[in-house]
């Protein structure tokens, strides 16, 4: 009965074959079952703030309240290329000032953002240091095994009427397999 | 071209050409379009004849519906009604059953059977996995469904559409004749189906209430795409099933009626008629040419009246030529496909008209035709597609698992058909 078997399949490959992966693809954005629903386990998350990152909504503080007893990861990265340009353009000086700068920033940003994400029982790593702002937070996903990202829409530049996430998010989003929640 | 040689050629051709098609080793559109060049290139089929063989009827009529279903199925309208009777099956595998059956059936009385399981089986087979529970019996009366509800109007299945057009039957006529039996055939294959697998169609009542809540979550809102879309493919839908009821009192055919919907949808929709009608299956249109073309060298060549004239030898009635012609086209339909099938049985009916009535011959053909579909698991192409997607979700049905079942409801359902139109047709 094989013969039967291969003959449906080559008939079926005729008939419906791209039909059905449109159709099925289409089920699948609102067809789940039970086991789907269960929201993944979260215990690390990784915020990545910067200047262009803006206030967290309150909204978004609702939403990691879920994640209680889970350990959040605030990362400020300074742009190296950025810093090297200063320092090829107006010299060494100049430079480490802006990257003192940056770090008085990054450390006045996560003193502000911290003790409320404590209040949410989530316990609260802080990470700086200079790189590449997509490259390092792609890494650190995957190396450091996070399971969630939390990015604003606007890090690493201002976002444009023509495009809603900046270029860095959609570099991070086009490379990431685990879940992001982008604010 | 000697007659007797463009003859023999000519059925050369078409026996080829058939074989190839039932073996399926080369696509069927391409079998069927080779073979008419063939018939072109020999002259055996005549250029300026070439217009009385091609059935524009049949072939407008199936593009104006592909184009409605595929404008329409952009909406998200068929995947609604899906989740929708999902809903109403209320975790109960006896009401998804019968309720699927039902609206597969009536689904497939006006679109395309392959559309209708191509749509509903995925929503099928989430239930079950929901109900955990053996999804064979509801894929097969979900196969079966499509099969009776297709034979119950000129448009629910090409057989019939290519009958219509040949015997210039209206979509009242078929709904009459056609309907009733269609009816008393789905009850009687669920019955039989359930009477086959009753043991495996029961859930505990945690597990029913498990997927009163799981289904329960589903928002048939969420399947619809296009409001705006879902709204106007409703009332052209309609619209296009209340012109069919009086096209023939308005004195127009059913493809103008078809054609008329579809451009409509189109105009009012505003989509891109670039991307809905490359979904067009031109493939299986090209194929209803090839075919048109094949019969027609039969035709031309005088075999149609020569096996009509030696089949009227043996048939001494319209009773007789009943039987004949349904257990024929259902035990055929069972192993070739029906379309060819369909193609070559028509002008072999037609030719019988010269001296017997074949009005309900042509009813014959439909019923054979469409239930013989019903026997084996190539008998239709619902039967294919619907085997071929268990196969992907992992669920395994042999050419026995589908003939056992099957057999017994093609010659159930034939046998029913037959018997009512005997009382009709022939008197008791």
């Amino acid at each position: 009965m094989d013969i039967f078997s291969r003959l449906i399949q080559r008939k079926f490959q005729n008939i419906a074959a791209d039909r059905y992966e449109e159709i099925t693809r289409r089920y699948r954005e609102f067809l789940l079952l039970p086991e789907e629903f269960v929201l993944p386990e979260v215990r690390s998350i990784l915020i990545p703030i910067d200047r262009f990152s803006g206030e967290i909504p309150e909204e978004l503080y609702e939403t990691l309240s879920a994640y209680s007893g889970a350990s959040v990861t605030l990362v400020y990265i300074s742009e190296k290329r950025t810093l090297a340009l200063i320092e090829q353009t107006l010299g060494k000086e100049e430079a480490e000032k802006l990257r003192s700068a940056k770090m008085e920033f990054a450390r006045a940003l996560v003193l502000k953002i911290a003790p409320r994400l404590g209040e949410l029982g989530l316990r609260i790593e802080r990470r700086q240091f200079i790189g590449s702002k997509s490259d390092d937070v792609i890494r650190l996903m995957e190396n450091d095994n996070f399971d969630l990202l939390v990015v604003s829409r606007s890090y690493g530049s201002e976002v444009t009427r023509t495009s809603p996430v900046s270029p860095v998010v959609l570099k991070i989003v086009q490379h990431l397999e685990s879940p992001v929640i982008i604010y | 071209m000697e007659q007797t040689i463009a003859a023999g050629i000519a059925v050369a051709v078409f026996l080829v050409t058939y074989a190839m098609i039932i073996s399926e080793r080369v696509h069927r559109t391409v079998a069927a379009l080779f073979g008419a060049a063939v018939v072109l290139f020999l002259g055996i089929v005549p250029w300026e004849a070439l217009p009385e063989h091609l059935d524009l009827d049949t072939l407008l009529l199936l593009i104006g519906m592909m184009i409605i279903v595929n404008t329409s199925k952009e909406s998200g309208l068929f995947e609604f009604i899906a989740i929708k009777t999902a809903k109403f099956a209320r975790g109960s595998p006896m009401k998804v059953l019968l309720l699927f059956s039902v609206v597969t059936a009536v689904i497939s009385s006006v679109l395309d059977n392959v559309t209708t399981v191509l749509l509903l089986t995925p929503m099928l087979l989430y239930i079950t996995r929901l109900m955990d529970i053996n999804p064979v019996p509801f894929l097969l009366a979900e196969v079966f469904a499509s099969n009776i509800g297709g034979t119950a109007t000129l448009i629910g299945d090409p057989p019939n559409i290519m009958i219509g057009s040949a015997a210039g039957l209206s979509f009242n006529e078929f709904l009459l004749n056609m309907g009733p039996i269609a009816l008393v055939d789905l009850f009687t294959s669920l019955g039989i189906i359930y009477l086959v697998y009753r043991k495996a169609m029961k859930i505990s009542d945690a597990k029913r209430d498990r997927i009163l809540s799981t289904i329960g979550e589903l928002d048939e809102a969420d399947a619809i795409r296009d409001h705006s879309l879902f709204k106007k493919s409703v009332a052209v839908i309609i619209g296009v099933v209340m012109l069919f009821f009086i096209h023939d009192r308005l004195g127009i055919e059913p493809a103008v009626v078809a054609l008329t919907g579809a451009s409509v949808l189109l105009l009012w929709s505003g989509m891109d008629p670039e991307e809905i009608l490359e979904k067009v299956e031109w493939t299986a249109i090209f194929f209803f040419m090839g075919l048109f073309i094949l019969v027609g060298a039969l035709v031309e060549t005088g075999i149609i009246d020569g096996v009509a004239r030696w089949i009227l030898g043996y048939i001494g009635s319209t009773g007789e030529a009943l039987i004949i012609v349904t257990w024929f086209s259902a035990v055929s339909s069972a192993i070739v496909d029906n379309i060819p099938l369909t193609a070559a049985m028509i002008p072999l009916i037609k030719a019988m008209g010269s001296s017997m009535n074949v009005y309900p011959l042509w009813w014959a053909l439909s019923l054979g035709a469409c239930l013989g579909g019903n026997g084996t698991a190539i008998g239709a192409s619902a039967n294919v597609v619907v085997i071929g997607i268990a196969a992907r979700e992992g669920v395994r049905i042999t050419f026995m698992d589908f003939l056992k079942v099957g057999l017994v409801i093609m010659f159930a359902t034939v046998a029913i058909g037959l018997g009512l139109l005997w009382i009709r047709y022939i008197g008791v």
